[in-house]
């Protein structure tokens, strides 16, 4: 699974970096590496079947999908920040706002952070942002029956954020029944689309 | 910020403009690698630092306390959604 490869990549690069001691100027080479990320991203998304597929299937009210799972992730995110007293409400959204897409969101808050953070402050922030997408992933695969059992088959589906899509798919229909499959399929496709513009947006106030 | 949604925007029009040819799927495998490549790098930035290896305990606690709450959270504006919005028109509406 691609969680394992992209874990084991980082913890190799913590292993060179370790080993090759101090960090180096790395900020511009992965300015311009998150560019052409993007790009690539931009092109997936405009030549995708599913688009059509999607938006066949579509109803207005369908858009509320999205909608929910974006305000909840931003809303507790910001009401949680009074716990997490090292960051400001802004950054605890902006990791909130990754809602499961991991490898986005650590290298874009990474990189927008170093400007107002510094690069250690900001790297650290990026970090935290992996490891919470990384276990809002692992976790709405997991524990999809249990937030099923307590907030219906819609608040696994939000849960799951981006990955109702592809990673957390199987285990949605599975607790939740094969009906949910559109459902997802689309709410994943939406959610995925508004991560590169959410998380910027708070990451860069 | 700008410059990212910018060039998202043209990768999106270029994708769609290109969209006949099949071998433009393949950038599933690119982007892969291209995350790949950010997350070592990331990964390098930490591991040459000490003060990120310290803080990396603590970090994950944080990170727990900020993946739940999102979690939560929409999971909560989902299951209101579906109660105010799915759940009545479900059985004879026939836009379903």
């Amino acid at each position: 699974m691609n969680s394992f490869g992209v874990l084991f990549v980082f913890i190799l690069g913590c292993v060179a970096g370790y080993l090759g001691g101090g960090s180096g100027d790395v900020g511009r080479t992965s300015l311009y590496v998150l560019y052409a990320l993007m790009f690539q991203v931009g092109v997936s998304i405009g030549c995708s079947d599913n688009l059509h597929r999607i938006l066949r299937l579509f109803r207005p009210r369908m858009l509320l999908l999205p909608l929910a799972t974006i305000t909840g992730s931003l809303l507790f995110s910001a009401l949680v920040s009074f716990l997490v007293t090292r960051w400001s409400c802004t950054e605890c959204m902006a990791v909130g706002s990754g809602m499961g897409y991991y490898s986005l969101s650590s290298i874009l808050i990474t990189e927008l952070k170093t400007a107002s953070l510094g690069t250690q402050v900001a790297t650290e922030l990026g970090m935290i942002a992996l490891l919470a997408n990384i276990l809002r992933e692992l976790a709405a695969v997991v524990l999809a029956p249990l937030f099923r059992r307590l907030f219906g088959p819609f608040g696994a589906v939000g849960a799951a954020g981006v990955t109702s899509v592809d990673v957390a798919l199987p285990a949605l229909s599975k607790s939740c029944g094969r009906d949910i499959v559109p459902i997802a399929l689309f709410h994943g496709f939406l959610v995925d689309l508004s991560v590169p513009l959410i998380v910027p947006f708070f990451a860069a106030m | 910020m700008l410059i990212i949604v910018l060039i998202l925007l043209s990768g999106i029009g270029v994708g769609y403009l290109l969209r006949r040819f099949r071998w433009l799927q393949r950038v599933d495998v690119t982007i892969l690698l291209t995350i790949f490549l950010l997350l070592f790098i990331l990964g390098w930035s930490v591991g040459g630092n000490s003060y990120l290896l310290e803080r990396l305990p603590s970090c994950g606690g944080e990170a727990l306390l900020l993946a739940m709450s999102a979690m939560v959270g929409s999971a909560v504006m989902m299951a209101l959604v579906y109660y105010f919005f799915f759940r009545s028109g479900r059985g004879g509406r026939s836009d379903e």
